[in-house]
Parts: structure tokens; C-alpha cells; sequence
């Protein structure tokens, strides 16, 4: 069974935000205002949260694109009194069951990467966007919690053009918004158990570390720290 | 006692305004369909994927416009007066210019993804698995003709060895 996860080059990541915006446009993700992020009711999978280092004239921005970690010990999951977060055994991707969730939010208290959103209003878009929803995602109702899923809906057409093809699923299939829009390629997405794939030998770089390693939830998001390019591996 | 009588009657009288009025409102109404279509004709003549054209390629089947009707029933062919009678609605849309109303059943819930093309396409099973025996049914069903519950699409998917995770169906 794939074991999905990705990897994230801090190094090559400039900030551009496309990502972000891919990600909304992809899973549905309703706008917010800046009223609403004060409020803290903004919802976003996938941010990009800038780091601001030094003084004008040797001032300098970093950043970090952050999404659910999917983790292998994930506490979302272990505190869902309704399983409607859980743990794929098929992909390893932490899922959200939205009909199952009664908006109860002891998930988004849980997680500590604070990437689970709940939706406090029921979704609403410009007029001239609503026909250009994503058919492949639902639109969430009001009062549950979403969350990345790693595009999960992409597996299955994937995996469905795949079987159509006979052939299995390669690396490289499956790619998520995020990824597939990143211009400096800083996105690396794939099966983390298949030696052949890039993303593999990512994770194992000298670069590479994870988000809270010391809290144990064994996050599946890994970010390749500034420094010496291990150029074979990581062309 | 004759308050108790009284008491007895209203609710005898609440009872029957409930079970006539507001019951039939919760179950489901046969929907009127605009033309007596029989399966069981045009299986002897034409595949399923001959009207419901895009059961090979997407995730709807579709319905039948009055163009792929058209593609065949050029005039009157039926034999039968009674089949001459819904054949000439067809005649009457054309002139009209104007759509077949079908009246589509309710939709799957909005939480749930099929795709016809991954059943039938991909894993190659044939439309009576799930669709019974529609294909001999003289007439269109005014109601939906089988009810399909997550136990029984989960019976298949076991048996087969397909994706059991949620997410494979509920996004």
C-alpha cells in the first residue's frame, strides 16, 4: 500500500503564493476578507506564512508553506468521537468525512500545525464562479471542520486511468494542486515507501527535517532546510 | 366521560388528517416521465451506451437527448398503433424545437462521487449488476426502481477487492 507524503524545499519556495491559490481554487475553498481573518474564521489548506529576519538594509523574508502534515500518529484522528477524520490504511492520507463530522472542533484544538478549518458560515462565491466549482469536491455545508487531503479526489482518477491503462499507478500519477502549479518546483509529492520515487529520496536528504518532530505525530510533510544541494538527488 | 369522548375524537380526527395529508408528503410521489419508453424495445435494437452515451466516458450516464432519438427514429417505424401514438411526441419535440423533458430521479447525495466510467469502462461490469433487470422493463419507472445503500455498494466493493477507504467514494 502507497504511503502518500511530500516534500517541500524552503530553499527553492519563493513565496508566490500560487500554491495557496491553487489549492482554493482546486478543493473549493471559499474566499475570506480580511474582517474574517481577524476574526480568525479565514479558511486556508494551504498558507504560505512568511518569517521576517533582520533589520533594513540586510532584512529578509522567509517562508513556509504550511498544510496538514498527515500525520502517522495523527491527534485529529485519536480525538474524533464520530471517525469522520481518520487515517487511510490505502494512502496514509488523513481524511475528512464531512457528513460524518458534527462540527464539534475538538480536532482543530487537537492538531497542533492548526490546519483544521471549521466553517463558521455557509460558503458563498461571486456568481460567475459558481460554475467553475470543482464537480470532483463536495462544497461543504456550514459547521464542518475541512482540512487538506492531498487533493485525495486526484488518487482516484489517477488511479482510475491507471486501471483503464492496465498499468499501475507510477510516481508522478498523482499530483496535487500544489505541487503541479509550484514554478520553482519546491513541491515534491509521491509515495514515501517506493524507493524509485523522487519524493523518497527527498525526505532522506541531509536538508531534510519535519515540522514538530518532537511531538511524535510522525508528520508526512517534510521541508528541505536551506543549505548544500545535494545536486544528483535532488535534480 | 364526555371530555374523555371529545379527547378520544379530536385525536381520532388528528390522526387521519396526519395519515392523509402530511405522511403521502414524506414519501416518495411517482414522477409523471413525458413518454411510455420501453427498455425492453430498444435493448433488441441497441446497446446501453447507444442512448445513455456517455455511461463509457464520465461519470453521469446521461439521458437520452432528442437528437441521439432522432438518430434513428427518422418518421414513424412503429408497427403498432399505440407505438405510433409516443412516437409522434418525438415529431412534435422536433417541430417545437425543444428538449425531451425527461423527469430525472433524485440525484446521489451531494457527498457521494460515482463515476459510471470506472464501473463500466475500467472495471468492465456489466450494467445488470446494478441496474437489474431494466433492460426487460416495458415501461419507465416512475419512481427509483432500486434503492442503492452504502452496505450493498460495500458488499461489491469487498468481494472484489476494490477501495473500501471512504474517500474513494465520499469527498
Amino acid at each position: 500500500m502507497p504511503r502518500y507524503g511530500m516534500v517541500i524545499d524552503l530553499d527553492r519556495c519563493t513565496g508566490c503564493q500560487a500554491c495557496a491559490v491553487a489549492c482554493k481554487v482546486e478543493n473549493n475553498v471559499p474566499f475570506s476578507s480580511p474582517e474574517l481573518a481577524l476574526e480568525g474564521r479565514t479558511i486556508a489548506w494551504m498558507q504560505v506564512l512568511p518569517f521576517y529576519e533582520g533589520e533594513f538594509p540586510e532584512a529578509r523574508t522567509r517562508f513556509m508553506p504550511a498544510l496538514c502534515n498527515h500525520c502517522e500518529i495523527p491527534p485529529c484522528v485519536t480525538i474524533c468521537p464520530t471517525s469522520a477524520t481518520y487515517l487511510s490504511e490505502e494512502t496514509g492520507i488523513v481524511a475528512q468525512i464531512y457528513p460524518r463530522c458534527i462540527g464539534c472542533r475538538y480536532c482543530a484544538v487537537a492538531c497542533p500545525y492548526t490546519v483544521k478549518f471549521f466553517n463558521w458560515f455557509k460558503p458563498k462565491w461571486p456568481e460567475p464562479m459558481v460554475a467553475g466549482l470543482n464537480p470532483d469536491v463536495s462544497v461543504r455545508p456550514k459547521s464542518v471542520i475541512e482540512k487538506c487531503t492531498f487533493c485525495s479526489h486526484r488518487v482516484v482518477k489517477a488511479r482510475e486511468r491507471a486501471d483503464g491503462e492496465k498499468r499501475k499507478l507510477k510516481d508522478g500519477d498523482y499530483q496535487t494542486a500544489c505541487q503541479e502549479v509550484c514554478p520553482a518546483k519546491a513541491i515534491t509529492f509521491g509515495d514515501l515507501d517506493d524507493p524509485e520515487s523522487r519524493v523518497a529520496a527527498l525526505s532522506k536528504s541531509p536538508r531534510a527535517f519535519r515540522f514538530g518532530e518532537d511531538l511524535g505525530t510522525e508528520p508526512k510533510v517534510y521541508y528541505l532546510r536551506e543549505g548544500e544541494w545535494d545536486v544528483e538527488r535532488e535534480r | 366521560m364526555g371530555r374523555a369522548v371529545f379527547l378520544l375524537i379530536a385525536v381520532a380526527f388528528l390522526g387521519a388528517f396526519l395519515y392523509l395529508n402530511v405522511l403521502p408528503r414524506f414519501s416518495p410521489q411517482p414522477r409523471a416521465q413525458p413518454m411510455r419508453f420501453s427498455h425492453k424495445a430498444h435493448f433488441e435494437e441497441s446497446t446501453c451506451e447507444g442512448c445513455h452515451v456517455y455511461v463509457m466516458e464520465h461519470g453521469a450516464a446521461g439521458t437520452p437527448t432528442l437528437e441521439n432519438c432522432l438518430d434513428c427514429h427518422d418518421g414513424l417505424q412503429s408497427e403498432k398503433a399505440e407505438d405510433q401514438k409516443e412516437e409522434e411526441k418525438l415529431v412534435v419535440y422536433e417541430e417545437e424545437e425543444r428538449e425531451i423533458p425527461w423527469a430525472p430521479f433524485p440525484r446521489l447525495a451531494s457527498h457521494v462521487f460515482f463515476s459510471h466510467r470506472r464501473h463500466a469502462a475500467v472495471s468492465e461490469i456489466e450494467c445488470a449488476t446494478c441496474h437489474e433487470d431494466i433492460a426487460e422493463s416495458l415501461t419507465l419507472p416512475g419512481n427509483p426502481p432500486y434503492e442503492f445503500t452504502m452496505k450493498w455498494c460495500l458488499a461489491c466493493h469487498e468481494e472484489q477487492e476494490a477501495s473500501t477507504d471512504c474517500v474513494a467514494c465520499h469527498r
